[in-house]
């Protein structure tokens, strides 16, 4: 018995050495994970990336799609089909970057919604669409807890380009027909669960949407390869009479230049642009 | 003298005699076991159950991930989240199977219902009917069938369904007044991942037993032909 006890007295010893004496490093809760940095309001966190997706929604617009289209490119809600000659619209494209940035940690949510859509799964609904009505009202953005979400930040999309008016306006399935530049379209929804975030989960969100908004334009440069007459992909951006689009480094060189101040700012400063 | 005389003990052991040859068998049989079961042909004895037909070639690694850090630190963290002093536990061994995963071979640019949209705030109502918003609300592993809800979850979103052009002859108002959920599927596949074009006529669509024989592992209706192939990775 003698014996036996002190086996187990033995083991219990080895077993605390193992695990505290000699322990290594201690593994972090993933919950809390950086918190242990300064702590940063989410709505910080949230005018950081909706700058990064509001430049990125932009440039793909405006120097991919309607320069595109000028160079003879075509776009279209059917662009993931094969066989099919097309690039993704740019509601299409943020989609992807949307279902590209939710599978990376922290979780950041993404979403493209609106009060008259052209898909009735992107009608906003409940608390969603009580904010947006206040979002639409003041023309900015607003925040809002929702149980079992967590933060939700609704900012608004304004139709900042011919092509956004002209393509609802036209399109068969639209609600509304009569949009004009500047009005607010829909809203762009950001959740993510906790109140606060530390700087590295910061860096880490806004790495995320970047590394996402990347994926997404590769996945758009290989559908591109597989055209009957592939645009060619280097340093050059489309423009008419020329069937180009910038790699994948140079497009995200670009947003990253346009976004850098924004994002360091809503960092360091600790100021908020928005109500 | 007979055999059983022979054999018959002397006296019988004693409680530590027998404590210490239980001690002794135990040892090696534990030891043996550990090595088959961390070892491939242990594997189909600590499966939950049979794979769904599309992952039988799966092998457990591919899902089965390693947790973070060592076995050392995971107790070390389980402790001190036993004790109040951490936020949250760390799995022990192997992570948890998540979604992240499955869309490690299954993310593609045309999924229909990825699962990221309905974690937005608008899905809760539908996301408490259906839990959308994680590939096991619906993929059931280690159950031998490929879903493992009733094929009726359509009505969880799509209550209020207004086509402008219904190409249908019967119309889809109709089928919904009708609470005819259960045909949704007869010509929509809900991933959307199968090369066919929905028919028009409502008798050209594939017969609900066909599509529950195809949930439960069965023969795909839809087509053979996918327009994108996972790719295991």
């Amino acid at each position: 018995m003698t014996l036996l006890k002190t086996s187990f007295a033995g083991g219990f010893v080895c077993l605390a050495v193992y695990l505290f004496a000699t322990a290594p490093p201690p593994l972090e809760a993933s919950a809390g994970a950086g918190q242990s940095t300064r702590a940063i309001n989410v709505t910080q966190m949230f005018d950081a990336v909706d700058a990064i997706n509001g430049a990125t929604r932009t440039l793909y617009t405006k120097r991919i799609v309607g320069a595109g289209l000028k160079a003879g490119m075509k776009f279209g809600e059917d662009w993931a089909e094969p066989d099919i000659d097309k690039g993704p619209l740019p509601a299409l494209f943020l989609r992807l970057v949307a279902a590209r940035l939710e599978s990376k940690p922290p979780r950041l949510g993404l979403y493209l919604g609106s009060d008259q859509p052209i898909n009735k799964s992107n009608l906003f609904a409940g608390q969603q669409a009580e904010t947006f009505a206040a979002v639409k009202s003041a023309r900015a953005p607003h925040f809002v807890k929702i149980e079992g979400i967590g933060q939700v930040g609704l900012y608004p999309d304004f139709a900042s380009a011919a092509p956004c008016v002209s393509c609802h306006n036209d399109h068969p399935d639209s609600p509304k027909t009569d949009w004009k530049l500047d009005d607010v379209m829909g809203a762009t929804t950001w959740t993510y669960p906790g109140d606060t975030v530390g700087a590295d989960d910061y860096l880490a969100a806004t790495e995320a949407l970047y590394q996402a908004i990347e994926e997404s334009y590769r996945a758009y440069l290989d559908k591109a390869a597989t055209f009957k007459t592939p645009p060619v992909v280097g340093s050059l951006w489309p423009e008419p009479g020329l069937n180009v689009l910038p790699a994948a480094d140079i497009f995200m060189a670009e947003v990253r230049h346009q976004t850098a101040e924004p994002v360091l700012e809503k960092l360091v400063l600790l100021k908020r642009s928005s109500q | 003298m007979t055999l059983f005389q022979r054999l018959k003990p002397k006296r019988l052991p004693s409680m530590k005699q027998v404590r210490r040859a239980g001690l002794t068998a135990a040892l090696p049989v534990l030891l043996l076991s550990a090595v088959i079961l961390l070892s491939g042909t242990g594997e189909s004895l600590v499966s939950q159950g049979p794979m769904q037909a599309g992952h039988a070639e799966v092998a457990c690694a591919q899902c089965h991930l390693p947790a973070p850090g060592t076995l050392r630190q995971q107790m070390q963290l389980n402790l001190r989240y036993s004790l109040g002093l951490a936020a949250d536990h760390a799995d022990f061994g192997y992570a948890k199977v998540s979604s992240e995963a499955c869309l490690t071979c299954h993310q593609r640019p045309n999924e229909r219902h990825p699962i990221y949209r309905f974690r937005e705030p608008r899905f809760q109502k539908a996301v408490s009917e259906i839990d959308a918003t994680t590939c096991l609300g619906c993929h059931g592993e280690h159950q031998d069938e490929r879903v493992a809800v009733a094929p009726v979850f359509c009505q969880s979103c799509h209550q209020d369904l207004d086509l402008k052009v219904d190409p249908l002859d019967v119309p889809h108002d109709r089928l919904i007044a009708n609470k005819d959920w259960e045909s949704c599927m007869g010509c929509h596949d809900f991933h959307g991942n199968h090369k066919a074009k929905p028919p028009t006529k409502r008798l050209e669509a594939h017969e609900l037993d066909a599509l529950l024989i195809y949930l439960k592992n069965g023969p795909n209706p839809y087509s053979e032909t996918k327009l994108y192939q996972a790719v295991m990775k």
